[in-house]
């Protein structure tokens, strides 16, 4: 089996922006020419996506009565303002 | 007979907005109700206690409701109200002096369950409940900085450049900010992994 062909890694900086979509076209470019052959980036990426998956998993604080009163709450004070 | 509310959950954005900034101020509720969960998570994140983030919601929402005027019409009003969920609770933590020590443990409205045992779906498996509660215990050990970083990036789902704004640093230090915290929670998980495999 062949290795996978690799280029310089990116820097974590630009490795997040691009998945983070927040890249330039070039930039995103060159990035991903790299990622596509490079295990260790993608697995990086995939490192964090799942830890931030399981934070935006994380249940509500409060239960769904609360934001039947925080709009009326709400409503007072733009009213009142 | 009272009269029934008009139900406004069918209107755009954009149609919703023309309305409240049309005298319709009842308008703005559905406005509220469509961002409030966001808003509160992320809220709830930054100042680490149920009462400062209620207040911090409702200042937010009357700000967004203020500037309503400015907001540009063809853009999704989400991250925009986000963002000034954002400003308002970082300045609320740097004036309030209820600080949690740990946004897990804290109580909810009325002294209902922490968050510590509502991350315990008891429909999760063990595995996928340990992880979960792992992962928040490692998120809580980050820095300030870093936690609010994240928060703004995976609650708020905001752009670099809206986190820039809220804020107030350039996107290329949100960019190197960013990168940071994240190396700071996968390197927070290693060590609790150490934690529990030497427990």
């Amino acid at each position: 089996m062949s290795p996978e062909i690799v280029s310089p890694h990116p820097s974590h900086e630009d490795l997040y922006a691009y998945r983070d979509g927040e890249l330039t076209a070039e930039r995103r470019r060159v990035v991903e020419a790299h990622v596509v052959g490079c295990r260790a980036c993608r697995e990086s990426i995939d490192e964090i996506s799942a830890l931030e998956a399981q934070l935006r998993m994380a249940p509500d604080a409060v239960d769904e009565e609360y934001y039947d009163s925080l709009a009326a709450r709400t409503m007072a004070r733009v009213r009142a303002a | 007979m009272t009269p029934s509310r008009p139900d406004h959950s069918t209107l755009t954005d954009d149609e919703l907005i023309r309305l409240i900034r049309g005298g319709e101020t009842d308008a703005f509720e559905e406005l509220v109700r469509r961002t409030s969960r966001p808003a509160y998570r992320l809220a709830r994140r930054i100042t680490r206690n149920h009462e400062d983030a209620d207040d911090v919601v409702q200042e937010s929402f009357v700000k967004a409701y203020q500037a309503l005027d400015r907001f540009q019409l063809g853009k999704a009003i989400a991250p925009w109200v986000l963002t000034i969920v954002a400003r308002t609770a970082l300045s609320s933590v740097r004036q309030s002096k209820r600080r949690a020590a740990s946004a897990l443990d804290e109580p909810g409205p009325d002294g209902s369950a922490p968050l510590s045992e509502r991350v315990a779906d008891p429909a999760a498996n063990p595995a996928a409940l340990t992880r979960r509660l792992e992962v928040e215990r490692a998120f809580e050990t980050l820095s300030e900085e870093h936690r609010v970083i994240l928060t703004l990036r995976v609650e708020g789902d905001l752009p670099y450049a809206s986190i820039a704004e809220a804020l107030g640093i350039p996107v290329g230090t949100v960019m190197s900010r960013l990168a940071r915290a994240r190396e700071a929670l996968i390197e927070a998980m290693s060590q609790r992994k150490v934690v529990l495999d030497e427990s």
